[in-house]
């Protein structure tokens, strides 16, 4: 029986390592990318530590970076980064209800670790599995890890390193986005989601509003899967 | 380590930022706390992750990143790598396989180009 029980939980555990894996593989380069940003403005590579610690928000972060190097005041780049961190609010209730029977306590914890790509992982996850701490907490955990460890290397080399190349690197998170997109394909619903999301996503951001653009792109994809999937009768 | 900045003000920006970041993530579970959602909230907030997925990827691929204008073109490389990735992963259901065809391709593209 103990045995057993050890044995889901290296089970769960790797699973977490499974879906860690590609956000890891993106952080790594987005995560030095912005930890240069963050340098060049003037932060120290412990500030940018502690930034990526606390903060752990990856446009907010390339965006303080770019107003502290502008002079901005403190309560001006912290009003944007709530309105460039807003979208968070959707993601922990999207997941809330796979993990409504967590203490209080254990929400609160795994809320502080809810980025784009770590939602969308969980999301995919507790859709097909049961939701467990150890995936759930070994995916936060690790990729947080990740992305402080790249913004601190980033600190550290910006200077050093010329503006290398950057191969493909930067496709990695958006490749993510499509491999996550398209399993969820699966009917006129889900489809019209799509489009009306990435539609309303795309004229916000033409009209410099790209932050806001994620938010009401997804409330008005929602909707717009939600009336299409009423329409032919999805739901029972 | 030398900063450029006053110590207290990059401290200050960090603090608050920390603050209301976690505030947006943690607000749904004070709000929620105990209780049961509405079927239809459910239903509702099943087509939440792909809308959000198309919200942060389609206007990367469509607004050029400098001019912030729209690039439809066959010079957009990160669309045409959008597009032909997205076709991939149709066939190839492994998410690695389409991560490390995406970057590749966008490589290669920008080798050759």
């Amino acid at each position: 029986m103990e045995q057993e029980t050890s044995h889901i939980k290296y089970r769960n555990f790797i699973d977490g390592i499974r879906l860690f894996l590609p956000i890891g593989a993106g952080y790594l380069p987005l995560g030095f990318a912005c930890g240069i940003v963050c340098a060049e403005s003037g932060m120290s590579v412990m500030q940018i530590f502690i930034m990526s610690l606390l903060v752990y928000a990856g446009a907010g972060q390339y965006i303080a970076g770019g107003m502290i190097a502008a002079g901005a005041s403190p309560l001006s780049i912290i009003i944007t980064t709530f309105i460039v961190n807003s979208r968070h609010i959707l993601y922990t209730s999207v997941l809330y209800p796979y993990i409504s029977k967590w203490s209080f306590f254990k929400q609160s914890i795994f809320a502080y670790q809810i980025t784009d790509e770590v939602f969308a992982m969980h999301s995919s996850f507790m859709n097909k599995n049961n939701a467990n701490t150890v995936t759930a907490f070994t995916l936060n955990i690790f990729s947080h890890s990740s992305w402080i460890i790249s913004n601190t290397i980033g600190g550290i080399s910006a200077g050093f390193i010329p503006d290398s190349s950057k191969f493909g690197l930067d496709f990695t998170l958006y490749a993510l986005f499509i491999a996550l997109i398209i399993p969820r394909l699966i009917n006129f619903a889900q489809g019209a989601a799509l489009l009306t999301g990435g539609f309303i996503a795309t004229i916000f951001a033409l009209f410099n509003m790209l932050y806001i653009g994620i938010v009401a792109g997804a409330v008005a994809g929602a909707f717009a899967g939600y009336w299409t999937g009423r329409r032919f009768h999805y739901a029972k | 380590m030398l900063s450029n900045n006053p110590v207290e003000y990059i401290y200050l920006i960090i603090i608050g930022m920390a603050a209301v970041t976690y505030f947006s993530r943690e607000l749904p579970f004070v709000i929620l706390k105990g209780k049961k959602l509405k079927p239809a909230i459910v239903e509702w907030m099943g087509y939440i992750p792909i809308a959000v997925l198309a919200a942060l990827l389609i206007p990367a691929l469509l607004i050029d990143s400098e001019s912030k204008k729209l690039f439809i073109s066959f010079d957009n490389l990160f669309l045409i790598t959008g597009i032909l990735t997205f076709l991939f992963g149709l066939f190839i259901k492994n998410l690695f396989a389409v991560i490390i065809f995406g970057v590749s391709l966008l490589a290669i593209l920008r080798w050759f180009i």
